[in-house]
């Protein structure tokens, strides 16, 4: 039997829940009256605030890295989720490809990510691709070849997004755990809409479109590529079939407020985790409402900032029901 | 000729007796296990809530004493513990043999399955530490089913006892 290896991570998990931004906490950074204010909110909040010499990314970096620092102390099998952080792999691939060509090394990593981005990057500098896992070898020759022969840096781009998309589903299916497969799915379904949405009012044709698509999500991508070309009202009426009718609105509303809506509803999702004490549906819920805390103090710093009114900022954060 | 041998029924009210002991001490076993390793992820983020998760992690424990208190009573009224050993008939070591089963079969499904309730209220204090007194009502609902099965058995290895041979 193996639902007892979980017991001692949940539980840890669910200590550390305790640290999530609660709805008020969120009231309060918004209301804060300027920038210092919110941080020192968030440092009360047990964030650990960036060094003089740092910015505010740092300290979002840090948090998450500390999630994921609890995960492969408690978890007891890190693969298990490792659909969670992929796409980061594949971010600090991309910039390794772009600081390859430049021959400048840069550290523009992002953090947690299963492999270590100093490996990632002397395999690239090398061309050792072999010493790449295998989810990334073939994507990044591929994207290798489409920047330095075809001089195509945007197709190199989309050669790596489709490969970290259908990457982070292969381990999601691999974890066996279908609140985390729905996870990956959705977040290639969402990705598929942002790029179709955005490739359409490029120009460009159903073709591109399709090729630009990971195959691997929750919708019909030809439908997609269909209705995206078909005009706006064919979209909505897809959108609304594939995802709700709240999904539609969002994203008659721009592509913002569809992240947004995409946002939400991942942490809709998992939030069926708080029933479970025996699996890993704990791990992945405390990660996604992790990432969107880091999202909200994002948005709340950088309206700050520029000085935003408080409604503005509450339009923009992401609720979710921990 | 199996039937005909003298201290069968003895051997099979000892058996009744270790299953009792066996199933009710690894469901116990399993199920404090269980507790343990959540209790032991709660106390690793905030030491301070040992005190309410070690109650809930004791909870599946009862099913192991349970069956060690039925073991002991049925070996006590066999004289197999203490003097004045008399074989058992085979019918009575048979009854003795079933009266058994209640607490081993209940103890060691119930201790498994409050481990996993005790489990969940140890997630619950570690969200909710002043919710502990919910938290253990909710693990010590699963005991009632041991106790009763604890009471059959008990009540079955005393009326066994006195019925005429």
């Amino acid at each position: 039997m193996s639902y007892d290896k979980y017991a001692y991570g949940v539980a840890r998990v669910r200590s550390n829940e305790l640290t999530l931004l609660s709805a008020s906490d969120l009231e309060q950074l918004i209301s804060a009256p300027g920038y210092k204010d919110t941080l020192r909110l968030l440092g009360d909040k047990g964030w650990q605030l960036p060094a003089e010499d740092e910015d505010v990314s740092s300290m979002l970096e840090r948090e998450m890295a500390a999630v994921w620092g609890l995960f492969k102390e408690s978890a007891p099998d890190i693969e298990e989720l490792y659909s969670l952080v992929a796409y980061n792999d594949f971010h600090n691939l991309k910039a390794a490809l772009k600081a390859a060509l430049k021959g400048e090394r840069t550290r523009l990593w992002v953090e947690p990510c299963i492999n270590d981005p100093e490996t990632l990057t002397d395999a690239v500098f090398e061309r050792k691709y072999e010493d790449l896992p295998d989810y990334m070898r073939e994507a990044a020759e591929k994207a290798y070849d489409a920047v330095v022969r075809l001089s195509d840096a945007r197709q190199a781009d989309v050669i790596l997004d489709i490969a970290a998309l259908q990457t982070a589903v292969d381990f999601a299916k691999k974890s066996d755990c279908p609140m985390i497969v729905e996870l990956a799915r959705f977040f290639a379904a969402a990705s598929n809409v942002r790029t179709a949405v955005r490739s359409a009012r490029n120009g460009k044709g159903a073709e591109y479109i399709t090729q630009a698509l990971c195959p691997s999500c929750n919708i019909d991508n030809d439908e997609l590529v269909k209705t995206v070309l078909a005009g706006e009202e064919e979209l909505s009426a897809f959108i609304t079939r594939a995802f709700s009718e709240k999904a539609a609105a969002a994203l008659n509303n721009g592509l913002v407020a569809f992240e947004k809506w995409a946002d939400e509803n991942m942490a809709a999702i998992v939030s069926g985790a708080r029933y479970s004490n025996l699996t890993p549906e704990p791990f992945a819920a405390y990660y996604i409402h992790k990432e969107l805390d880091v999202k909200n103090v994002r948005i709340i710093l950088s309206a700050k900032n520029n000085l935003l009114d408080a409604d503005t900022i509450r339009a923009r954060v992401r609720t979710y029901d921990a | 000729m199996l039937l005909s041998m003298p201290n069968l029924g003895t051997a099979l009210a000892v058996l009744g007796a270790a299953l009792a002991a066996l199933m009710g001490g690894i469901g116990s076993a399993k199920g404090v296990s269980l507790a343990g390793q959540a209790g032991a992820g709660v106390v690793a983020e905030d030491p301070g809530k040992f005190g309410k998760v070690l109650i809930l992690q004791a909870l599946p424990g009862t099913q192991g004493i349970y069956g060690f208190l039925t073991a002991a009573l049925l070996l006590a009224q066999i004289k197999i513990i203490g003097t004045g050993f008399e074989p058992v008939p085979l019918i009575q070591g048979a009854m003795y043999f079933f009266a058994c089963l209640p607490v081993g079969v209940v103890g060691w499904i119930s201790a498994i399955l409050q481990g996993k309730a005790a489990v969940a209220g140890i997630n619950l204090v570690a969200k909710r530490p002043d919710q502990s007194g919910k938290a253990i009502t909710f693990a010590a609902m699963v005991e009632t089913y041991a106790v009763l099965a604890l009471l059959i058995s008990v009540l079955s290895i005393f009326s066994i006892s006195n019925l005429e041979m």
